[in-house]
């Protein structure tokens, strides 16, 4: 009888459970299990956050930006030149986060000068992206390249999953508008997308002194990828025009300030049984210019030369870029080697100083040999270490700054239905990056070698899944040695002592259904042996719901934001709606930083006068604006 | 006792499968025809996900037993076949394919079934109320 009743309740759950298979639930899994496969082939691979098709389009990721402060333990910033630079320290380099790469379908965007693309698709939309995934805290060699702290891997849609046409149109807050349009389709055995967009970005202007600083921008993109089965080619093509901001401008009030950039890069990449290549190539023409209404001083030491009344520079770059990699697995064993080689040239036309033709430095080559091995030795069906090996040869040409850098990346990694637990340690060094190579406008001392900043990293990763919920742990520990800091003249000197952040991140994701969700992440980080101030302790809260009712979709974020340096709390507010009026036509409205309330950098410039430091602006990366947008889909 | 048990095993071994491709094309096909096996004529990306189920008998060229076509596109199609239904597996497909009736597509990143009514009626075919939401 026991047995009759055992049986017939196991009869019952297993009829229960094929409701699995009605065709909503059928719908709903396939979806889900594109996105799973992305995950799956992640999980050796560092720490790392998806934001998946879903995500993009319910939380109407407009950008980079609306990713990257919600990115830890970097956050989102801009520089004194209105472009994303994080790790920024407000001085007047043009860009100070190398060690963030951007790959685009497996493909790098990279420029010569500054060592990564962030810059140049900072402020440009994603409407071309399926899904983005990040990794944080020492990535795996096999999807980075030179010295990777922060990994942001876009993926273009394809005609798998696009096929057909779509037009989108937004009008934001300050006059902004955006428009853009792609297509994917077949033609033969290719398969391509091709997308194009023209974004005119305003932006809140800021009073400085008698004048105003700009941010706003014209930034137009035309992106195209070409597939057929292993084979794939991609191409870019970005132009900007950008007020500059705060620019070079001593005291903050440059009269005019704006620089215009053209980009492309095209890459092919195929794979040939275990055996896959890359080669692509990158160009980026760069014009800047700055006027300021500042009295240049004739006398000795500065001969005119200062302070700035008026700068110009063009400069153009290119790096070629080629990678082989070759993988062997065995029951055991997932060994991938791998040998990448970049040029990058890059050559200034004008440096022109208050009116006078600055000499050019000799250099405008740095070649980059890397040569990496990494294995996944399975030790149980649960169980793996990773263990890799990257070296590099870079070498500037009429420069003693030559490095070799040796890193190395050591984890384990346990899994099981519900549970995963990933031990990491990984060593990384990182070089100069080419613009700054025996400058006299950016290093203190121009004619001595820089040792490398080295990072030494170990964290634990902990991950608890069920149906419902997935909760994540993170403690990580972190070393910086000889890092780049800044004397009072501004140029870069190498700090003397280790810089140590330590952190902790709880992230919680609770599914109420198969779409709605609440997320929610708490972080604390204490860094400690800081230039100036020494010591900064950090808390981040984000709490974001997604939810959607019938034809609605709703999204509610809010960041809060907290540092015992400026000892204030900061809520950057974000919400949207989607109404999906039929299949093919959706407006959607946005608002971002809704409270006016989200993180502000002070920036500071000296004094004309005193040439003491002063503080002239608090201002935020992220404007209190908002949007509205309509998408039709033919 | 042991029909119960032979059930609960069958039952278990189809719930184990993760194919929800092949699941989708078999729930939504055979709930329209009834011929199991049914005789299916489908591309070669097809042919990949519906191999492997039972529903289905793939057949190498298309003939007068053939009961419908599955793909994204048909060229070339002997006159006996010009007229059979088209089950798409694109969005194009599905619109322009002057035969199709239905379609699993993906579209702006979401999977979708969609049905043509006038197709379902020029047919001839009967589509249970478990699918009727998705016929326009």
């Amino acid at each position: 009888m026991l047995t009759r009743i055992f049986l017939s309740s196991l009869l019952a759950v297993n009829l229960f459970s094929s409701s699995e298979f009605d065709i909503d639930n059928l719908l709903q899994n396939i979806e889900k299990k594109t996105d799973l496969s992305e995950k799956t082939k992640l999980a050796n691979s560092g720490v790392y956050t998806i934001y998946t098709r879903d995500d993009i389009d319910r939380m109407q990721i407009k950008s980079i930006k609306d990713i990257l402060k919600l990115t830890y333990p970097i956050g989102y910033n801009e520089n004194r030149y209105g472009i994303v630079d994080p790790l920024t320290m407000g001085s007047i380099h043009p860009f100070t986060s190398s060690q963030i790469k951007v790959y685009i379908d497996n493909q790098e965007i990279t420029t010569a000068l500054y060592g990564s693309g962030l810059s140049v698709i900072s402020g440009l939309g994603v409407e071309w992206a399926d899904h983005i995934e990040i990794y944080t805290q020492a990535p795996t060699y096999e999807y980075s390249s030179e010295s990777t702290v922060t990994l942001i891997k876009l993926y273009t849609k394809s005609v798998i999953k696009d096929e057909g046409n779509k037009i989108s149109l937004t009008k934001g807050s300050y006059g902004s508008s955006k428009l853009s349009f792609y297509r994917a389709d077949e033609i033969d055995k290719w398969s391509y997308f091709v997308f194009g967009s023209k974004y005119d970005i305003n932006r809140k202007e800021y009073s400085v002194g008698d004048g105003k600083v700009s941010r706003d921008s014209d930034l137009d993109m035309i992106l195209a990828t070409l597939k057929n089965g292993e084979n794939n080619i991609f191409f870019t093509a970005i132009s900007q025009k950008r007020d500059t901001f705060l620019d070079k401008s001593i005291d903050g009030t440059p009269t005019d300030a704006y620089m215009d950039g053209e980009y492309i890069h095209i890459g092919y990449d195929t794979k040939i049984d275990n055996f896959t290549y890359l080669i692509s190539y990158n160009y980026m023409k760069y014009e800047s210019y700055m006027q300021d209404d500042a009295t240049p001083i004739q006398t000795a030491p500065y001969y005119g030369m200062f302070p700035l009344k008026s700068y110009v520079s063009i400069n153009d770059s290119e790096v070629i870029n080629n990678e082989f990699k070759y993988n062997i697995d065995t029951k055991e064993h997932k060994l991938l080697m791998g040998l990448k080689f970049k040029i990058k040239r890059y050559n200034y036309d004008t440096i022109t100083i208050n009116g006078v033709d600055i000499p050019i430095q000799e250099n405008d080559q740095q070649t980059v040999l890397i040569t990496f091995i990494e294995d996944q030795y399975l030790i149980k069906e649960n169980s793996i270490i990773t263990f890799g090996i990257q070296t590099s040869n870079i070498n500037n040409n009429h420069s003693n700054q030559d490095d070799d850098l040796f890193m190395y990346r050591l984890g384990y990694t346990y899994t099981n239905n519900n549970l995963t637990l990933k031990t990491i340690g990984s060593h990384t060094q990182v070089a100069l990056d080419p613009y700054l190579v025996n400058s006299k406008q950016f290093l203190a001392y121009p004619d001595e070698k820089y040792d490398t900043r080295d990072f030494d990293t170990i964290l634990e990763n902990i991950i608890y899944e069920t149906n419902k919920d997935k909760q994540e742990f993170i403690v990580d520990y972190n070393i910086a040695k000889n890092y780049l800091t800044l004397n009072d003249k501004g140029k870069y000197i190498t700090y003397d002592e280790d810089i140590i952040m330590k952190g902790i991140n709880y992230k919680w994701t609770h599914y109420y259904n198969s779409y709605n969700k609440l997320y929610i992440d708490f972080g604390l980080r204490e860094i400690t042996n800081i230039p100036i101030i020494d010591k900064l302790i950090t808390e981040t809260i984000i709490l974001r719901d997604l939810h959607s009712y019938n034809r609605f979709d709703f999204f509610n974020q809010i960041l809060i934001y907290k540092d015992d340096y400026e000892n204030q709390r900061f809520y950057d507010y974000s919400a949207g709606v989607q109404y999906h009026y039929s299949d093919d036509l959706t407006f959607s409205m946005k608002g971002l930083n809704i409270l006016n309330k989200a993180k502000t950098t002070t920036y500071i410039v000296k004094d004309l006068d005193t040439q003491q430091p002063k503080e002239i602006l608090e201002a935020s990366a992220e404007d209190k604006f908002f949007m509205i947008t309509m998408e039709y889909t033919f | 006792m042991k029909k119960i048990l032979i059930l609960i095993i069958s039952l278990n071994i189809i719930l184990a499968d993760n194919n929800y491709e092949q699941k989708l094309y078999e729930k939504v096909l055979t709930s329209i025809f009834t011929n199991i096996p049914i005789r299916i004529y489908a591309d070669n990306d097809t042919k990949e996900i519906l191999k492997y189920s039972s529903k289905f008998k793939l057949v190498d060229h298309c003939d007068r037993d053939t009961l419908i076509l599955v793909g994204k596109k048909f060229d070339n199609l002997d006159e006996v076949c010009k007229n059979k239904p088209i089950f798409a597996t694109t969005y194009k497909g599905f619109k322009y394919m002057k035969n199709s009736f239905g379609a699993f597509y993906w579209r702006k990143g979401r999977p979708q079934i969609k049905f043509k009514k006038n197709m379902i009626d020029f047919y001839g075919l009967d589509l249970p109320e478990s699918l009727r939401k998705y016929a326009k």
